[in-house]
């Protein structure tokens, strides 16, 4: 599959699940992180909970479980089909020829 | 016996890294072989190394560790476009196929190169940088710091090493990033994102810091135990392709400086501003760190702690009483900090600190070296002239003696290092006491910006003649004061006075010491001990016989945007594209009027892309 065609289907993607999921949660005032400072004596954060080590086959469930346990059930439910997608693109090396080095690619 | 390789790709600087028994067997950058600047991809040509250098079958692997949680950094991800939506379409639109079709395949990568069953693990990112720092350092308990832009979820991570465990204690956040924000200082400054923070940082000392309280004002707010929050107003990293946005323009009068356009005042004055910044907040952590880890010394990784001028105002500080600084501190040590991790955390085997006092990274050289015979076969096959020095003495002699006629001297000995620094295994060296081996080794070898600063290698046992630093920097991550009685005064009234021509300022000698004294009178040293490495320690000890100086010049083995050399291969063709006077190739000396002719133009300079 050309990247061309990623790129259409990942913009898919978010348009029909991700910006809908997005506005729901919207909705009901879920905030996943602060945009600037407030008004906390300290800005640390407990480290993750869970093993250091993890065999990691089944992507999915991992994600759902993870996104129940925050609960998102919105998200839990995307996780079969950001599995699919993800199963969708062709596996291949990344290239970043499409994304500026001047850039911090986030992802 | 437990064999673990660590493995660190898909973002930036792939490496792998092989670790038995808890001690460090090989580790190499992706980079090296495919020859592709800080090659993010899976590394397959430094997993084959690896095993190959530990006679190792894929089958006598325990575990294969990823260096990082695919499902936590997919999380941030989504939650990181939910939170912008309906901005960031464009950024998944571009960078997200790669993210959802590569980076969450790790293991399958893992399971099609080496053709078994190997049992893969996953670890965290900052964990994994943690370990880098804790496990090969000299210290049985210590505090340690990992800065950087981010992984999963954090960007910075607060832990405690104690024999063989290693516990994280505290977190920062996404979006919230010390990393991020010199990145975006970078961009703006006109260089690139995880490959120009060096060169801003080599920059601050041309400018003032008259930015800073406008940076502590809207950018950055720090608590006083060190944690901090961004103010996202500011930065275009959420949901656009660009780090900064309009308001961070207009907070710093004007757009971006467009990549490779002249270095004005104020890109100088950023530099100095952004610098000042992350030192104070560095600063701010550490003494945090000390007071709730209860420890004496301080290991630090992630790419900040590359900060060597940050890393020296913290040693100069005293918070702690030592510091240790793994030498890959960017992503590409993940892959040895995982290794690490897996073999003492997971598989339970106990950590022995060194009864010297020294650290268990052999010195960085642990990637390939080429043998004699390796170096003949291939300069025979080639049918290139070349003269053998197989006694050590007298090829040290006769490097120095060309290091004090001004000659440029291209060095291949023994182990390639691991990490971003040449240390004198892939290194180009010069002499420093000419005030014009600055200009020359950055215009006529380097092919890089007139106004970077070189390092120098100074013998370990004499590095307190000529710098302020009382502790052994082999690794060069310190930046220390070239000392009083070396310093010269030179004229910067032009420059005061408005004239942005950094060149002028380089070319005047401001120490006895001049290529390796930076404008601020710093310079990023390396000390060099003769156990660590015995050949470059003895030309060390020939130039000091002839000159009087124990210090060369030494950058790393590669022209600007072209990975380090890695093999003979590389190293000659490397040579032949530059103005090197001497190639020295393990015992092979190889003189540049000697050899035939090579490319006659330099069309070759389109294969790198300019870092």
């Amino acid at each position: 599959m050309s990247s061309t065609e990623d790129e259409r289907r990942a913009r898919r993607f978010y348009r029909r699940h991700l910006a809908p999921t997005a506005e729901r949660l919207r909705a009901r005032s879920v905030r996943f992180f602060a945009l600037g400072p407030d008004e906390a004596e300290s800005w640390f954060e407990p480290p993750p909970q869970g093993s250091d080590f993890f065999a990691l086959e089944d992507l999915e469930g991992a994600l759902r479980e993870r996104w129940q346990a925050d609960g998102l059930p919105e998200l839990a439910a995307l996780a079969s089909r950001l599995a699919e997608l993800a199963d969708a693109l062709e596996i291949r090396e990344q290239d970043s020829a499409d994304v500026s080095p001047f850039v911090y690619v986030m992802y | 016996m437990t064999t673990v390789l660590g493995i660190a790709c898909f973002y930036h600087d792939a490496a792998a890294a092989l670790v038995r028994d808890g001690d460090i067997v090989a580790a190499a950058q992706e980079e090296r072989f495919s020859r592709k600047k800080h090659d993010p991809r899976f590394p397959r040509h430094a997993i084959n190394y690896c095993l190959e250098e530990a006679f190792v079958e894929p089958d006598a692997l325990d575990a294969v560790v990823f260096y990082d949680d695919p499902v936590l950094s997919f999380d941030r991800v989504v939650k990181s476009l939910l939170a912008v939506a309906p901005r960031g379409e464009d950024v998944w639109a571009k960078a997200g196929p790669s993210f959802l079709g590569v980076k969450l395949f790790a293991a399958r990568y893992v399971r099609d190169l080496l053709g078994q069953d190997v049992p893969v693990l996953f670890t965290r990112h900052h964990l994994s940088h943690a370990a880098s720092a804790f496990y090969p350092s000299p210290f049985e308990r210590a505090a340690v710091l990992t800065l950087d832009g981010v992984g999963e979820w954090a960007t910075t991570s607060l832990a405690l090493g104690d024999g063989s465990a290693l516990r994280t204690l505290a977190e920062i956040h996404f979006p919230h990033s010390l990393g991020l924000l010199y990145s975006a200082f970078t961009y703006f400054c006109g260089f690139k994102v995880n490959s120009g923070e060096y060169k801003l940082m080599g920059l601050a000392p041309y400018g003032e810091p008259r930015f800073a309280d406008r940076i502590r004002e809207n950018l950055i707010h720090v608590r006083p135990d060190g944690s901090f929050r961004l103010d996202m107003d500011y930065f275009g990293f959420l949901d656009s392709p660009v780090v900064t946005n309009e308001r961070f323009a207009a907070l710093f009068e004007g757009p971006p400086r467009a990549p490779e356009s002249k270095i004005t005042r104020r890109e100088m004055d950023l530099a100095a501003s952004i610098q000042i910044v992350t030192e104070e907040v560095v600063l701010a952590l550490a003494r945090h760190a000390r007071s709730v880890a209860d420890a004496p010394d301080l290991c630090l990784a992630g790419g900040v702690a590359l900060n060597c001028v940050a890393n020296g105002v913290l040693l100069r500080e005293k918070v702690f009483d030592r510091i240790w600084i793994q030498p890959a501190a960017g992503d590409a040590g993940g892959a040895l900090g995982a290794a690490l991790a897996a073999s003492h955390l997971h598989f339970g085997v106990p950590r022995r600190v060194r009864e010297d006092g020294r650290d268990a990274q052999r010195g960085s050289y642990l990637g390939p070296a080429y043998s004699g015979e390796e170096v003949r076969a291939f300069l025979d096959w080639h049918d290139l002239p070349y003269e053998v020095v197989s006694d050590r003495g007298a090829r040290a002699e006769r490097i120095a003696a060309a290091l004090d006629e001004g000659k440029v001297v291209g060095l291949l000995s023994g182990r390639m290092e691991f990490g971003p620094r040449a240390l004198g295994g892939r290194s180009v060296l010069g002499d420093p006491r000419s005030a014009e081996t600055q200009t020359l080794m950055n215009l006529k070898i380097k092919y890089r910006e007139s106004f970077r600063p070189f390092a120098p290698s100074v013998l370990a046992e004499r590095a307190s003649r000529y710098f302020d630093l009382d502790v052994e920097s082999p690794y060069m991550l310190l930046v220390a004061p070239v000392r009083e009685e070396r310093r010269r005064p030179f004229d910067r009234s032009a420059f005061d006075a408005g004239d942005d021509d950094m060149l002028a300022m380089v070319r005047q000698a401001r120490s006895d010491v001049p290529a390796v004294t930076h404008l601020d009178y710093s310079a990023r040293v390396q000390t060099v001990r003769e156990d660590d490495q015995p050949e470059y320690h003895a030309i060390l000890e020939a130039f000091e016989r002839r000159t009087g100086c124990a210090a060369v010049v030494n950058t790393s083995f590669n022209v600007r945007g072209e990975p380090i050399v890695c093999s003979p291969q590389d190293a000659y063709r490397c040579f032949m594209r530059t103005e090197m006077d001497l190639l020295v190739l393990e015992d092979c000396l190889l003189w540049k009027e000697k050899q035939p002719e090579s490319e006659s133009d330099d069309s070759w300079r389109q294969e790198y892309e300019l870092d």
